[in-house]
């Protein structure tokens, strides 16, 4: 995985040329013009790729450049993930992420890594929109019993 | 039979709660439980790689705990350049909140939502987590509590292990040790107290047409075929042998059990060990 700092030199000036550029006409017609004259012409799915990257970077986010098949140890997958090695650990055991071994450690493809982290993402993003815009609906109201049930335990304890 | 199905420790996970969200200047909509989501959303990054390196693996972190903040297990969490945050580890729910941040060294803020009993997550937090404890798949919501049950369950032979698993299924686990002459074979019996749900609890949205005990023979043994599984046994281990027990009626008007045949120990091989 290559990270790349999160504001990039020209980064603003390029967005906003790609932003002037981004009807039809212009993507299929981007090339890279080298110092000796000669020219290549960008695909529209790389120009794409370029646009995003330039985006992001112009918004002062760090880009990665992550291939499918690199892999992350289960220390840097828990940080992904966002819970405990002891977790991920389990997750291999139960199948739910595949690993490799490498001597006597673990390594996870980071696209499966990923993959995991985006369900448990959109999981995370619909409970948030469910509690804030569907308050009094028979699901939340239960939820919010048993978390409320929880927190009198947590204060009597 | 017992009643008492304590949650099952099977890791932990890392959360924000809405206040601390709110300091970070992360929007509505933004997965409380994703780091990923809330990194993106904030430009208060380091702190949040500090969460996700420091607190993935000690969930109380090695700092010293805050200060007039009315309880002892509140630990700050330093940021690079200045920034103090503040986390709480639930361990009974296996969840690290960061509780709050302030970019400056202000330690008043943590110590003035503590005076008014806001420090900790509030009922929304709470909810929103059931909430996606729910929307997660069998597999993902079941599967890690139930093989963390096997295992606490090979470790300790004869002795059935209890827990609530995912937030929803009481479970009773054991591995009956039957030595055969000068051979040992060993059973595993599965028991899922009645109601399968805990009640208000919603199950995962992809078990809606499996039965249940077929999903949790198949999520702890994949190869099994139904022939090798004893359906509804008449008894189940109640203690170890030494001790006085030994099987117990199965009681089918408050559980559902299985027996699999000839298991055998097979821990896990690298639980503990560092990468």
């Amino acid at each position: 995985m290559r990270v790349f700092e999160n504001h990039l030199e020209n980064a603003d000036e390029l967005a906003a040329a790609f932003d002037a550029h981004s009807s039809t006409d212009g993507w299929d017609r981007t090339v890279i013009r080298f110092r000796d004259g000669d020219e290549v012409e960008l695909s529209p799915d790389f120009v794409d790729f370029l646009a995003a990257c330039v985006q992001a970077s112009a918004e002062h986010k760090r880009v990665a450049l992550v291939t499918d098949d690199e892999r992350v140890s289960p220390n840097e997958a828990a940080a992904l993930l966002g819970v405990s090695r002891p977790m991920v650990m389990r997750w291999i055991d139960d199948g739910l992420l595949e690993s490799e071994r490498v001597g006597s450690h673990h390594r996870l493809a980071i696209a499966d890594v990923i993959a995991l982290q985006q369900q448990r993402t959109k999981a995370g993003r619909e409970a948030a929109r469910l509690v804030a815009e569907e308050p009094d609906s028979p699901r939340v109201k239960t939820a919010r019993a048993r978390a409320e049930a929880r927190i009198a335990k947590r204060k009597s304890a | 039979m017992p009643d008492d199905y304590p949650p099952i420790d099977d890791g932990y996970q890392l959360r924000f709660t809405r206040r601390a969200l709110d300091d970070l200047g992360c929007p509505p909509g933004v997965a409380p439980g994703s780091i990923e989501d809330v990194r993106r959303a904030t430009v208060h990054k380091p702190i949040v790689d500090k969460l996700a390196t420091q607190r993935s693996t000690v969930p109380t972190g090695t700092e010293d705990p805050m200060r007039n903040v009315g309880r002892s297990d509140i630990y700050s969490l330093h940021g690079p350049a200045g920034g103090r945050a503040c986390t709480w580890y639930d361990d009974d729910a296996g969840v690290c909140w960061f509780l709050g941040f302030t970019p400056q060294h202000d330690y008043a803020l943590f110590e003035d939502r503590a005076a008014n009993d806001d420090l900790l997550p509030s009922v929304d937090d709470e909810t929103i987590f059931e909430i996606e404890q729910e929307e997660l798949d069998f597999d993902q919501r079941i599967g890690p509590g139930l093989r963390q049950l096997v295992d606490l369950a090979e470790r300790a032979p004869n002795a059935p292990q209890r827990a609530t698993v995912g937030l929803l299924l009481r479970l009773e686990v054991c591995v009956e040790l039957l030595v055969v002459e000068d051979d040992s074979l060993s059973d595993l019996t599965i028991s899922v107290r009645l109601p399968p749900v805990v009640e208000g609890a919603v199950p995962p949205p992809d078990w809606s047409d499996e039965p249940l005990l077929e999903r949790l023979v198949a999520s702890v043994d994949p190869d099994r075929s139904s022939d090798e599984v004893e359906w509804n046994p008449a008894s189940l281990p109640s203690g170890p042998a030494e001790e006085g027990a030994g099987q117990r009626r199965v009681d089918h008007a408050r559980e559902v059990a299985v027996r699999l045949p000839n298991w055998r120990s097979k821990p896990s091989e690298d639980s503990g060990s560092q990468s």
